[in-house]
């Protein structure tokens, strides 16, 4: 990674813990202050690097790891602060980098669990589960 | 695995992953982390 891909880079873990769902080319334009198509060279780089994963069109985050910039059935919770997570992984491991908080994992319109992060101390207990070796995770990182 | 393991592993995974310095790990300093947290099997052997 060059210096402009790590000011986009860490740019766009700001945007998304700020609450912007999927960074685009111009946000991250206007965050970094670096003109627009810098950004989108930067974030094409990033994205073969497997960085971040970016929209069919090329010009918005729908991944960093562990932030979604779509809606999937895992969100972190924090107050009223919510953040969409790739995984069931990545849902903790977003209170893991911002603090306290509720990991829930719905399927479909219902609630289908709640986990209480309180001192790093998660409550109750449960399982996470992967479907892809480790190996393989980017083989295809949407199912992953 | 059980998620508390999945909660104190993103702890060491994500330490870091916010900074413009950050640099990625590579695949033995990735599969040291793993093996901290038990991840010892096949199923998470990176290479």
């Amino acid at each position: 990674m060059g210096a402009v891909d790590r000011v986009v880079r860490a740019a766009v873990f700001r945007l998304f813990i700020a609450g912007v769902d999927g960074p685009t080319r111009d946000d991250l334009a206007e965050e970094t202050g670096l003109e627009a198509d810098e950004v989108a060279r930067s974030l094409l780089g990033l994205a073969d690097e497997h960085r971040l994963t970016l929209s069919t069109a090329r010009d918005r985050v729908v991944m960093a790891h562990p932030f979604s910039g779509v809606s999937t059935d895992y969100r972190s919770r924090i107050g009223t602060r919510t953040w969409w997570a790739n995984c069931g992984w990545d849902a903790f491991a977003i209170l893991a980098l911002l603090g306290d908080g509720e990991v829930v994992a719905k399927s479909g319109d219902e609630i289908e669990s709640v986990w209480t992060v309180a001192d790093g101390v998660v409550t109750p207990s449960g399982l996470v589960h992967f479907v892809v070796p480790a190996s393989q995770f980017w083989d295809d990182i949407a199912l992953t | 695995m059980d998620v508390q393991t999945a909660y104190d592993l993103s702890v060491i995974w994500y330490q870091d992953r916010m900074s413009e310095d950050w640099v990625p790990p590579s695949h033995a300093e990735a599969q040291v982390i793993f093996d901290r947290f038990g991840l010892t099997s096949r199923f998470w052997r990176l290479s």
